[in-house]
């Protein structure tokens, strides 16, 4: 399991074209409900999506 | 099939020569090869407003290069909607959307003097509705047999086309349709080196014809994208030829500015290595943009209608 000393806060941005996608994302309530919550679970998704 | 109505319109049109036909919503053009082997340009317009028209890039964005049976062939951008649905294309024949439509000057440069050309046959017809030659735009090929290579370069072989094959065009607006027999393929395979006469049928509109224009319309139509002139900053069609400059002119760009926030995104130290590991690759160009690329595409890939499927990601071992 990863140790927290390994942890680090990135800040991602987004046009407000692209924030569309994460209010969307947010309306199906399936990926969080916070902007971090919706952006990192995504992420996951797609890693888990293309085998990385 | 579809059941279609009644039989309206039946004509032979003779080599390089064209005409400008009224295809109603719901009516079904019919192009057939007379006598096999002849290349058809083919242009149209919204009936009653003919600053909307056949968009061949629209139409090669949606679709392909060529388009075939079942596809929809779109107006140009501003309007960017459906004018017709491909309802039935023969197995011979192969449509492009590169060639655009041949013109006098290349004929004239490749040594033959005035030669016939599709420009020229498209605003012979296009006249009797008092449109001009600029009025002219790219044609949808049908039967014309193109190739490129990954060059990009862009070449015509034999024309595949057979006496009897057909294309059907289901109309989802009020149009005016012009087919054309293409004047180039006597000196080129694209008609095999030889002009052929083609036949135009329109059919009426029928019940089953207009159940699949409404489906279309269900389904295609009522985007904010369809913008009607009335919405347009500019919308008075200029009259003059002229070109001068509006001092009061201010345009409105769409979203104008971009701007961007930052959304603060905490990873775990596995997580980093994996997002860390794809900047590696060149997936992106640091961690912020790995994950702003990776976000964008799965949405792209998993939410958008038409849009799906893997990326097809490859880290290094």
């Amino acid at each position: 399991m990863a140790d927290s000393k390994d942890e680090e806060t990135i800040d991602v941005p987004f046009n407000q074209q692209q924030y569309v996608a994460i209010e969307k994302l947010r309306d199906e309530g399936k990926f969080g409900q916070t902007d971090e919550e919706i952006v990192r679970n995504i992420f996951l998704e797609f890693l888990k999506q293309e085998g990385v | 099939m579809l059941e279609y109505g009644a039989l309206k319109t039946d004509i032979v049109l003779q080599p390089v020569s064209g005409k400008a036909l009224p295809v109603l919503r719901g009516e079904v053009l019919r192009i057939i090869q007379e006598e096999g082997e002849q290349c058809v340009d083919f242009n149209a317009f919204n009936l009653h407003d003919y600053k909307e028209y056949l968009g061949v890039s629209n139409t090669r964005s949606r679709n392909a290069f060529r388009v075939k049976k079942g596809d929809l062939v779109l107006s140009a951008a501003s309007r960017d909607r459906p004018m017709f649905l491909i309802l039935e294309m023969a197995e011979t024949c192969r449509t492009d959307l590169l060639g655009g439509r041949c013109r006098a000057g290349l004929f004239e440069r490749r040594g033959y003097g005035l030669h016939t050309n599709c420009q020229d046959t498209m605003a012979a017809s296009i006249g009797e509705y008092d449109l001009t030659p600029d009025d002219v735009h790219d044609s949808l090929n049908v039967w014309m047999n193109t190739e490129w290579d990954s060059l990009g370069r862009y070449f015509t072989i034999r024309n595949s086309g057979r006496k009897g094959d057909y294309v059907d065009l289901l109309a989802i607006m009020d149009t005016l349709s012009v087919p054309a027999t293409c004047g180039s393929g006597d000196v080129g395979w694209t008609s095999n080196f030889s002009l052929k006469p083609i036949r135009v049928q329109v059919y009426a509109a029928s019940q089953e014809t207009l159940a699949r224009v409404e489906e279309i319309e269900r389904r295609h139509l009522g985007l904010k994208a369809h913008k009607t002139p009335d919405q347009f900053k500019v919308s008075k069609i200029k009259t003059d030829r002229e070109l001068r400059r509006n001092p009061n002119y201010v345009p409105e760009f769409v979203n104008y500015p971009i701007t961007s926030k930052p959304i603060r995104v905490t990873l775990n130290g596995e997580q980093l290595k994996k997002a860390k590991q794809l900047v590696e690759v060149g997936f992106g160009k640091d961690v912020a943009e790995v994950i702003r690329i990776a976000v964008m595409l799965w949405y792209t890939a998993n939410r958008e209608p038409t849009r799906g499927g893997r990326f097809g990601l490859k880290l290094s071992s």
